[in-house]
């Protein structure tokens, strides 16, 4: 406490706990909750018997599970074959694998920037909505890295990416290369990742653990939770360490869409050597993060009746951050063109006409009216409230940030400094399919993770209900016994 | 001892209390971070973030020494880096490196503070008194709690019962601490086998990277070490004469494959159907006589004596000839053709030591018989080669792959032209030559 006094109901709020006075009122939690309302409700949904599974949910993984099958099948058949089975040719090596890397590292940054950056900057908002992102985070590197995985074609030669000393290979990595950055990047942040989100899950699955019945959910819960017990000198440390890993994750998460922007802009081919990369790649990462936020929390709100905790006030923020984003990105996109035509240079200067009006001018509009565009829409309050048009925008957004990557990596690989080596690029079914496979096996983790874990931080959750309810007495709340 | 209170407000104001009352060994326990409980017990900050900063700290000059390690530095000792030149940049330079330094900083500092997190509050820790406490599990829902532990110098049951009691404390129970249950010891049989089994591959893979195998090694993924492809002298399933060399199109001559005029290919005044004259050919055909009856036969064939018209007889050609003699003939023959060159004389070594394999001595150029071949024959042995006696396959290989048709002529000009200088007399020059010498 910052004045060394103990404070009681309704004293005055320390230094450090002190909250936009907006988010006073309407609540961040909605409802007559109470701490033990809190946990069944979050808890109902993991505890279902799986026997009692709800249909709509084994049909959405039937479905996703079969996607991500389809997904490894593919994988195998790329492996057995080679990468000739993709549309990638020469000069478009990279196509459709790194534009799908890019788009899925894109959504990680979200979960990264709610988890850590919002918390840092004492957002309480957040909490309710962090888990999911963090999940969301999760699956999507996982989808994000396998893509550069199999890209390298022999995919047992993969360690040749890491500094192995091995006497029969004798080969050291080349540490100027953005690409080799890129390996460290990814690596640090999913690893680092995982650890945010499991480290936010100890308190919640003791929770789960003290409240499982049967043997295998005790022994499961038990060991995950790690002889939690919530005593005050391990929420000590734990504070400690959770402030210290969001204030590490949130400069990560800028320098890994940072890097990979390197990918790009640190080669020389017009349209990708320019320095607008990193921050215009960061802010199109964060955007379409929280697009994939609202595509994944509007309907389990719904199903799983989280409304008081995930309220209408939290996905009227993400729609801000939407705009926000949006039209930046707009901005970076005009800003490239003013860039071209103010550098006086031919070759950049045809590589932007080319976007805009050449082959695959649809996919550079299809770009740009998604995610300049159709975000506008958020300037008009009745889009930030209602979660049936936010949800058909942010499918908008996360397609146009798809073509977005594909725009930028396509389109310029077709047209190199050489004219001689001109070419046109045709996916083939398997990099559709690919493509698909991917959002199924996201979206089955996903579902893993709604059925059998914690998918709201209730510690985080009831800190927030604590602190509303010494500073509003008013909302009253009985005690939960 | 534990005691059950209302809420995190509660659980602060009892927590202050019970110490004043002198009780240290205090403990709290809630669902959820309560601010200002560790104001309440008086307990020390964790030393966490600095373990971090030295984390971070070891992280970025590991990342480093790394990169400087692998990029810029060079040494003949086992996994030496090696300086990597890329556009002549400086093998050593910081901003290339910092991306990498920034992750591994992140990378270990985090890595850090959650292992440290585990490490500083004891966990894992399965089994705790506490678990076996049916009240306690609301702990991790919406209880708040505080206890006392028996070790503490004021502890006593009534006591501090009377103590919780009087601050508000509910549900005051005595807890008993339940010894660790050992783990079963089967499991730790189990665990070892499986630990040694799981390495059984890796070591059989160490054992086999140190040894030597007379099979052909096992390959997942042949990558490109065998393919579908036709060797030389091999047979074939896909043409119907079951060979794999192809033998030329009827009606057509390979580059370079056209001899219509045995005076410049053979050196012969026509065409005696033997295409190799005295040379590989004809003696490695069975039964062929030996090359001493070669040199006596040799007359018999229709060797030119004149150069063929086609090769110029100039000053210029002859340079060419010394120059190409010197290249290819003078190893064996020596400079000036007394069958003398490094190879010679490294051969007569090794025969002195009697290590010399099979040798057939290179001929002197200024021997009786060389002398009197006439051009065409030395054109032929330069083109085709000469064999031993006897017709074993030792002796000089035939020149025609390496050396051009006119380079042979040339040569030949100036191994006459080397003879000569054996046996020349004034007689020979011209007068303006004799002029130009005195």
């Amino acid at each position: 406490m910052a004045n060394g006094e103990l404070i009681l109901n309704g004293g005055p709020i320390p230094a450090a706990d002190q909250r936009d006075p907006a988010w006073q009122s309407p609540p961040l939690v909605a409802g007559n909750q109470t701490y033990g309302s809190v946990t069944d409700t979050v808890c109902k949904i993991a505890e279902t018997k799986v026997q009692k599974t709800p249909v709509g949910w084994m049909i959405a993984f039937a479905i996703s599970a079969s996607f991500a099958g389809m997904f490894g099948a593919l994988i195998g058949y790329l492996i057995l074959c080679g990468v000739g089975v993709w549309g990638n040719t020469a000069p478009i090596f990279w196509a459709f694998p790194i534009v799908n890397f890019v788009f899925w590292v894109g959504i990680g940054h979200a979960g990264t920037l709610i988890s850590a950056i919002l918390f840092i900057f004492r957002q309480d908002w957040r909490t309710s909505i962090n888990r999911f992102a963090e999940a969301m985070t999760i699956f999507a590197v996982v989808c994000a890295g396998t893509f550069p995985g199999i890209h390298v074609g022999r995919v047992w030669m993969a360690y040749f990416l890491f500094p192995i000393p091995t006497t029969h290979l004798y080969m050291w990595p080349n540490f100027r290369s953005p690409l080799l950055w890129d390996v460290f990047a990814v690596g640090t942040y999913a690893s680092v990742s995982v650890v945010f989100w499991y480290m936010g899950m100890i308190p919640d699955l003791a929770t789960l653990r003290d409240r499982a019945k049967g043997k295998i959910r005790q022994i499961g819960y038990g060991i995950a939770s790690l002889g939690w017990t919530g005593s005050a000198s391990q929420w000590r440390v734990y504070e400690k360490a959770y402030v210290l890993l969001a204030a590490l994750a949130a400069p990560l998460v800028l320098s890994v869409h940072t890097i990979v922007s390197f990918d790009f802009a640190v080669s020389q081919l017009p349209g990708w050597h320019t320095t607008i990369f990193p921050p215009y790649f960061v802010a199109g990462a964060v955007f379409s993060g929280f697009a994939m936020v609202i595509t994944l929390i509007v309907p389990c709100r719904n199903w799983y009746g989280l409304g008081d905790l995930v309220t209408e006030q939290h996905l009227e923020n993400i729609c801000k951050i939407l705009l926000a984003t949006g039209t930046m990105v707009g901005l970076a996109y005009t800003t490239e063109f003013f860039m071209a035509w103010y550098s006086g240079n031919g070759a950049e200067q045809g590589a932007f006409l080319n976007r805009m009006f050449g082959m695959q001018w649809w996919a550079y509009w299809i770009m740009f009216t998604c995610n300049a565009f159709i975000p506008q829409l958020f300037w008009i309050k009745k889009f930030r409230t209602t979660p049936i048009l936010m949800f058909i925008i942010s499918i908008f957004v996360n397609i146009g940030m798809w073509f977005e990557r594909y725009v930028i990596v396509i389109t310029t690989l077709e047209r190199p400094n050489l004219p001689s080596s001109w070419q046109a690029f045709q996916p083939t079914w398997v990099d559709i399919g690919m493509l698909a496979g991917s959002f199924g096996l996201f979206f089955m983790l996903f579902l893993l993770f709604l059925r059998f874990l914690p998918i709201v931080a209730m510690a985080e959750i009831k800190a927030v209900l604590a602190h509303e309810k010494s500073h509003h007495p008013h909302h009253n709340p009985e005690s939960s016994h | 001892m534990l005691a059950q209170f209302e809420g995190p407000e509660e659980l602060i104001a009892a927590a202050r209390a019970i110490r004043e009352k002198g009780y240290r060994k205090v403990e709290a326990f809630s669902p959820f971070p309560v601010h200002g409980i560790d104001k309440a017990l008086a307990a020390r900050s964790p030393v966490l973030p600095w373990v971090v900063l030295a984390a971070g700290l070891t992280g970025c000059t590991v990342a480093l020494l790394m990169q400087w390690y692998m990029n810029a530095t060079e040494g003949d000792y086992a996994f030496a880096g090696y300086q990597f030149g890329i556009s002549g940049k400086p093998f050593w330079s910081l901003p290339a490196n910092i991306p990498v330094a920034f992750e591994l900083t992140i990378l270990f500092a985090a890595f850090t503070s959650f292992l440290g997190m585990i490490a500083f509050n004891g966990l894992p820790r399965f089994s705790n008194p506490l678990f076996h406490h049916k009240r306690f599990a609301k702990a991790t829902n919406d209880g708040f709690f505080l206890l006392i532990e028996s070790e503490d110098p004021n502890f006593s049951e009534q006591a501090v019962t009377t103590a919780f009691e009087s601050i508000g404390g509910k549900h005051v129970e005595r807890l008993l601490d339940v010894p660790d249950q050992p783990i079963p010891r089967p499991f730790f049989t189990i665990a070892a086998i499986v630990a040694v089994v799981a390495l059984l591959p890796l070591a059989y893979v160490a054992f086999a990277r140190g040894g030597h195998s007379e099979t052909p090694r096992l390959s997942i993924w042949c990558d490109m070490d065998y393919q579908p492809k036709a060797k030389a002298q091999t047979a074939s399933d896909l043409f119907a004469d079951g060979r794999s060399m192809r033998l030329p199109v009827a009606g057509t001559v390979a580059r370079g494959g056209l001899r219509l005029d045995p005076r410049l290919h053979l050196g012969l005044e026509h065409d005696d159907g033997n295409d190799a004259g005295t040379g590989e050919a004809a003696s490695a055909a069975p039964g062929a006589a030996p090359s001493d009856e070669d040199e006596a036969e040799s007359p018999q064939k229709p060797w030119i004596t004149e150069f063929p018209k086609e090769i110029e007889i100039s000053q210029r050609t002859m340079t060419r000839g010394q120059q190409r003699f010197n290249i290819h003939c003078a190893v064996c023959h020596g400079r000036a053709g007394d069958g003398d060159g490094l190879v010679a004389q490294r051969a007569f070594q090794l025969q002195e030591l009697g290590q010399a394999p099979a040798w057939k001595p290179p001929t002197s150029l200024h021997a009786e018989t060389i002398r009197a071949q006439p051009v065409g024959q030395i054109y032929n042995t330069v083109t085709f080669g000469k064999l031993a006696p006897g017709g074993q396959r030792i002796g000089m290989a035939g020149y025609q792959e390496h050396i051009s048709l006119e380079d042979r002529w040339a040569i030949v000009l100036y191994v006459k032209a080397l003879q000569r200088t054996r046996d020349a007399q004034i007689d020979h020059l011209t007068e303006q030559e004799k002029a130009a010498l005195q």
